[in-house]
């Protein structure tokens, strides 16, 4: 092994770690001090996760494509990789759902568990990045530029084509880009799509929802529930803010414990709980780690005396 | 006294410093890590033991990183060959040997400093051939992991109960995978070839 061997063995072990889920930020300064530690480990980090980001694009290989993929290694490698090939087509084959627009032959799925992210490099250029716990299907149709946000948060980075309009649908809703940066959240009851720059069409066809069309320019957050759709102004800096989770934090501002606590509850397993009504509205500020929740808790324990009860599978914060 | 465990404007400044830092890689890996391929049939053109390559290449990039520190060169490929040059230079002399290749011009050896180079026009249309070509000739057990993490999307614990091997393996084989396919995905597999 040659030194650069040696310094790569360890790089990839950390993008393992990474992608492990239960980032924590421990692990980050962990991170951070290596990185920092000499040139030579940055750079091989960087090269790593360039290639291994773009690998991404592997997933863009199409049905016919991925059989003659599978098909080319003869003998042992062939028989997992073809059952788990047959497992996925069978898996994308039963798959529910009524949209029959949706090729289900031809759409492929992507999905981040709790506290993970994923970065969907596709062939023109664009860029999709997925928060935690989000589902996402690109269909190979319409040239790749039609995908569904099923659930969760995602970036958007769009390389602009007036041929081939990128659509992004989520529940009843349509985003279209036109040479766009944007970022869409979905929640239970309600979707909110940011826009940071460029311009984008969103669309509601739902029949109740009284405005069922605008352009979103730079700076507009159009917020849509099933009954309802208004579009609100917010500044740039408090927009970045909301990109946070991008480098792996959240920002808050003025922001109620009880809000803070169902915002880390995205990115982790060990729940916060906060049921007192007094305790949940007392607010905070800062920048935390997404998967950090003990940052949030001594801050409770330490500025407002509350007290923090872990419970093993979830941390409750009393009075 | 309690003290504030999070401090905002600390924060805030090392998000700073940590985005000239970033400015720095976002170039690094725009700019010069496309240039690998062309870099490494330059290397080998200069040195010819194989196994020292990728060494010299990460030589190459510690020196260009460092420089860009200081001042992002106007032209990476240009800045990027040169310093190949001089590693390469240095190399021979510590080595007391003087192959022939070494001293060669980069005309001789084909390399334009001015021109943007074919690396980044190209690389949108052939990435996916070269990670595929990449993928194929990754070893069987890292490949089957790589395959379910990205092109199958699975997640690590997904991995881990389809194979029914342990994390620790699944850790390992990816860890292998990864470092593989980044070399495999900057080697062009007609330059005489790496050993393997």
């Amino acid at each position: 092994m040659t030194r650069a061997d040696e310094l790569d063995t360890i790089a990839a072990q950390w993008i393992v770690r990474r992608e492990k889920g239960g980032w924590s930020s421990a692990d980050q300064t962990e991170l951070d001090n290596w990185l920092a530690a000499a040139p030579g480990n940055r750079i091989a980090y960087l090269r790593l996760s360039d290639v291994w980001n773009r690998a991404g694009r592997l997933k863009a290989l199409d049905q016919p494509a991925r059989r003659r993929f599978f098909a080319f290694r003869r003998g042992e490698t062939l028989k997992p990789l073809a059952r788990v090939a047959a497992l996925f087509v069978l898996a994308a084959a039963i798959g529910a759902g009524g949209y029959a627009w949706f090729s289900r032959s031809t759409d492929t799925r992507y999905a981040t568990g709790i506290g993970e992210r994923e970065i969907i490099s596709l062939a023109d250029g664009s860029r999709i990045e997925l928060n935690t716990q989000t589902v996402l299907r690109l269909s190979h149709e319409a040239n790749g530029r039609i995908v569904k946000l099923e659930s969760g948060q995602a970036y958007f980075d769009i390389k602009h084509d007036p041929a081939h309009p990128f659509i992004v649908l989520t529940g009843q809703h349509r985003v279209t880009d036109i040479g766009t940066k944007f970022e869409i959240r979905t929640d239970a009851n309600q979707v909110q799509v940011t826009l940071f720059e460029g311009s984008a069409q969103f669309e509601s066809d739902n029949a109740s929802v009284t405005r069922q069309n605008a352009i979103l320019v730079p700076g507009d957050v159009a917020v849509a529930t099933a009954a309802s759709m208004r579009i609100v102004r917010k500044p740039t800096q408090k927009l970045m803010a909301e990109l946070g989770w991008r480098h792996g934090v959240i920002v808050f501002d003025h922001t109620t414990l009880a809000d803070a606590a169902s915002e880390f509850n995205r990115y982790n397993r060990k729940k916060l709980i906060v049921t007192d009504p007094k305790v949940a509205k007392l607010t905070i500020g800062g920048t935390f780690q997404t998967t950090d929740t003990q940052q949030l808790t001594q801050l409770a324990r330490d500025i407002f005396g509350l007290t923090i009860e872990d419970r093993g599978q979830d941390v409750v914060i009393s009075r | 006294m309690a003290e504030t465990p999070d401090n905002s404007f600390d924060r805030a400044e090392a998000l700073e410093n940590s985005s000239v830092a970033s400015r720095v890689d976002d170039w690094f890996v725009r700019e010069v890590l496309p240039l690998e391929t062309s870099l490494r049939k330059f290397l080998r053109r200069g040195w010819r033991n194989e196994a020292d390559i990728r060494d010299l290449c990460q030589d190459v990039y510690v020196a260009v990183y460092e420089a860009a520190l200081k001042e992002i060169p106007a032209s990476a490929r240009a800045f990027t060959f040169v310093v190949a040059r001089n590693v390469l230079a240095d190399r021979v002399r510590r080595a007391q040997i003087v192959p022939i290749e070494a001293v060669a011009d980069l005309e001789a050896l084909g390399v334009s400093v001015d021109e943007p180079g074919p690396e980044r026009a190209a690389i949108a249309r052939q990435d996916l051939r070269k990670l595929q070509a990449a993928l194929e000739r990754l070893p069987a057990r890292w490949q089957e992991v790589v395959v379910m993490r990205k092109v199958q999307g699975l997640s690590l614990g997904e991995i881990v109960t389809r194979l029914g091997i342990a994390e620790r393996t699944v850790s390992q084989h990816l860890t292998s995978g990864i470092a593989a396919l980044a070399n495999l995905f900057h080697d062009d597999p007609t330059d005489q070839g790496e050993q393997s």
